[in-house]
């Protein structure tokens, strides 16, 4: 095929325009004048648009209904039909609709969604939402928001008109004109109006500014009166509303028969108001289960961590389609999250802003990071804030850990034991193992952190060392991602079937080095979360997990480090749930004693 | 005509099945005739809604021996033409001449096209984590190009060519296949 006096490549980028940008006229004049030149030229443009369609309709458009519709061609078609000749059209709720047309519409769409592959009259999208109330507020960012059909959606530049709304997934934050800022977390239901909102169910915080003083959220149980602060409501299924105010005042006023007093909440204070009798009680507030900004703050630790130059630095700043896991680091890999069913929303207060939660083995949440083996050579470390809500078997924070002759290194809970273990795997079958001995505390925030080089393999939890083995140096195995709150199958592409050793509770800051970081290095770490917590992001002291973040008095390696080798260290994998955990502790002599804390077995 | 689909859908006759099967087996290949001509993805999908409910009401002139899809691509050519005349203030478009031979070329070659999009799945397999990370981005996602770049700290114009290698590379591979199927 020979196209003498034109540039193939300019072809090209007029298609790529086409799909992903705009073509001005001059570029469509001359993409019309090729097509129109050869028939060589028509068939690369029929074939390049027609795969562009095709993965807009295989890939896309499930997840992000309304809220993330900037994207060209991620918007997601509306749920209608236009009738012939009629002026009305089927909407997914039918508020407008002559009953027979609509009828007839249902019908066809009804079956036609029964099919197996049917791929376009699916349930994705809210209502539209023009045909509704006025525009009372605007979603000014999202995070894998999927709305449900029988409420709003959003509109052309993120507008919310006055209406219900059902979040079914992920956060949405609302600006409403007065400039009151509310997320809103999945699932939730909610109505929304003038400086307003309906909390019928689900989990809200608002900042509230001055202009937007008289801000009001309504709960089944009782009405919040803002008064120029920064609070958040949840409301459960059976209508029970609590209020934890996190500055300013906030107004509540009971829904009560009998007793309307209000109650009048100031900073750090919380109140219950049960739905049955509408009577307020006294609670501590809980920073930790609300999240109260979608940005990750810049702090002393994300500067010195960032100074230390990782390869791979996940913050968990949560992402526009909640799914994608951006790193910060040099790498700038691009993760991927994958939640069980039913997760709502899977972003929460942070050690350090927010944090990525995972429910544990009933839910199979996990994430994968891309890695190549040239990231790191023989050394490396691995710094993390971990919060356990329990220890499943083998539970993981990382772990890159494949096939026999892909295992490099393991980073979690030991089997049922619980307790920190950081093990590697060499070329040659033998493995390595340092455990701390004791069952992780859960409920609480805990930097944990491993170095490898070609002398020593060391543990350290909350800025101290608390187990260490002689080590080869790392080895880089073949993966090409590692597990994040998982173990994953022998591709690297998904959790491991069978042990796949899913993390229950929280995962925050994890920053994989290159090169092994000092001991000192690891302190400083600690101490910069400790030093740094953004007022915004804790808790009233002791009242919760995030504010019992692990003050270094309370840590038991206080005591002297404990220096741990396990030899054998068990078997990682299936079989090694039948065998019984080896004897967890046992004290080496310094390392200088040239003990080989190795041990060489079948991997698992 | 409406009626008769309500009653038809409800007794599960004939024409309603049939036509809802065909539907579920050609949909998308009607929507990426009708996005080739009409390269907006809103306009496409007003235009694709409008034409199914077309091909119901002109169902009954359907013959079962007559293939369904180049019959479905007439009528969606006439829709786009449609939906071109009563939005023709929209100034940057396909000329209606390019538009005609490329409906043209759809419907003789149908078949063709329809061999190389299926070999896609196989394809898709077969791309790198981060070349698939990055369709799903831009498909899943539905993240503008811009979106993307803001949000990994890239420059916007690197990932236009790197999408562009993405389906470039797809295409390659779709040819390959083909050719290895055709070779043996």
């Amino acid at each position: 095929m020979t196209l003498p006096d034109v540039d193939p490549r300019e072809f090209e980028r007029l298609l790529a325009a086409l799909c992903d940008a705009e073509l001005g006229p001059t570029e469509m004049a001359r993409l019309n004048q090729l097509l129109r030149s050869a028939p060589e030229w028509r068939d690369r443009y029929i074939l390049y648009m027609s795969l562009h369609a095709t993965l807009h309709n295989t890939m896309g458009g499930g997840r992000a209904a309304g809220v993330n519709d900037g994207g060209k061609t991620g918007r997601l078609p509306r749920i209608r039909l236009k009738v012939k000749g009629e002026r009305c059209r089927w909407t997914a709720n039918g508020r407008r609709h002559r009953v027979g047309l609509a009828a007839a519409a249902m019908v066809l769409t009804g079956a036609m969604g029964a099919i197996a592959g049917w791929w376009w009259l699916t349930d994705r999208a809210g209502l539209d939402a023009s045909t509704h109330g006025p525009i009372v507020a605007r979603s000014s960012r999202s995070v894998g928001v999927r709305l449900g059909a029988d409420g709003l959606s959003v509109g052309p530049e993120g507008s919310m008109r006055a209406g219900e709304y059902r979040l079914i997934e992920g956060i949405v934050q609302v600006t409403f004109r007065r400039g009151a800022e509310v997320l809103m977390m999945a699932p939730a239901e909610f109505n929304l109006s003038e400086n307003r909102v309906l909390l019928r169910r689900g989990k809200l915080t608002a900042r509230v500014p001055a202009p937007a003083k008289g801000f009001t959220v309504e709960t089944p149980s009782a009405t919040l009166i803002d008064l120029g602060t920064e609070f958040a409501a949840e409301v459960d299924q059976m209508a029970n509303a609590e209020v934890h105010v996190f500055r300013g005042e906030v107004i509540v006023q009971p829904r009560s028969q009998t007793d309307v007093r209000p109650v009048r909440l100031t900073a750090s204070s919380a109140t219950r108001v049960d739905g049955a009798s509408a009577t307020p009680s006294g609670i501590d507030v809980d920073a930790t289960r609300f999240l109260r900004r979608l940005e990750e703050p810049a702090t002393d630790y994300s500067r010195l961590a960032a100074a230390m130059k990782p390869r791979i630095y996940l913050d968990m700043e949560p992402t526009f389609d909640g799914h994608s896991l951006f790193e910060v680091g040099s790498s700038r890999a691009i993760g991927r999250f994958t939640p069980g069913p039913g997760h709502g929303t899977s972003w929460f207060p942070g050690r350090i802003g927010s944090s990525l939660r995972l429910r544990g083995p009933g839910h199979g949440d996990y994430a994968l990071i891309p890695f190549r083996p040239e990231m790191v050579g023989e050394s490396m470390s691995v710094v993390a804030w971990v919060l356990a809500e329990s220890r499943p078997r083998w539970a993981s924070i990382l772990k890159r850990w494949g096939r026999p002759e892909d295992n490099s290194f393991h980073f979690g809970l030991y089997l049922d034991d619980g307790d920190l273990e950081i093990h590697t795997a060499q070329a040659d079958g033998r493995e390595f193992i340092a455990r701390e001995g004791r069952p992780l505390p859960t409920g609480c925030w805990q930097q944990v952190a491993f170095v490898v080089d070609r002398k020593v393999l060391r543990l350290y939890r909350n800025g101290l060392e608390v187990a260490r083995a002689e080590h080869p140096g790392l080895r880089p195995g073949s993966l090409e991602s590692i597990g994040v709150g998982a173990k994953l199958n022998v591709a690297g592409d998904g959790p491991d079937p069978i042990e796949p050793g899913y993390w229950d509770g929280r995962l925050d800051e994890i920053a994989i080095y290159p090169q092994a970081l000092d001991a000192d290095q690891i302190r400083r770490l600690y101490l910069a979360a400790g030093d740094e917590r953004a007022p915004e992001f804790i808790s009233d002291e002791g009242a919760s997990p995030g504010a019992r973040s692990t003050p270094p008095s309370g840590h038991p390696s206080h005591e002297s480090p404990h220096i741990t080798s396990m030899s054998p260290p068990g078997p990682v994998g299936p079989a090694a749930a039948a065998t019984p955990a080896p004897p967890k502790s046992r004290i080496l002599p310094p390392l200088s004693s040239n003990r080989s804390d190795e041990v060489s077995h079948e991997g698992p | 005509m409406i009626n008769f689909m309500v009653d038809a859908t409800k007794q599960g006759t004939t024409d309603a099945t049939t036509f809802i099967g065909l539907l579920a087996a050609h949909g998308q290949s009607l929507y990426r005739f009708i996005y080739t001509l009409l390269p907006d993805v809103d306009q496409a999908q007003d235009v694709y809604q409008d034409c199914v409910m077309t091909l119901w009401e002109k169902f009954g002139d359907y013959r079962a021996a007559e293939p369904f899809l180049p019959w479905a691509y007439r009528f969606a050519h006439f829709k786009v033409l449609a939906h071109r005349k009563k939005n023709r203030r929209r100034p940057v478009q396909l000329d209606t001449e390019v538009l005609d031979i490329l409906a043209e070329v759809q419907v003789e070659d149908n078949e063709r096209y329809e061999a190389r999009l299926r070999a896609l799945p196989g394809c898709l397999d077969r791309l790198k984590q981060g070349e698939r990370r990055l369709l799903e981005l831009r498909y899943d996602a539905g993240a503008t190009v811009v979106q993307i770049a803001r949000e990994t700290n890239s420059r916007a114009e690197s990932l236009y060519r790197a999408l562009h290698r993405v389906r470039r590379k797809l295409l390659h591979c779709i040819e390959r296949r083909l050719g290895t199927e055709e070779a043996g």
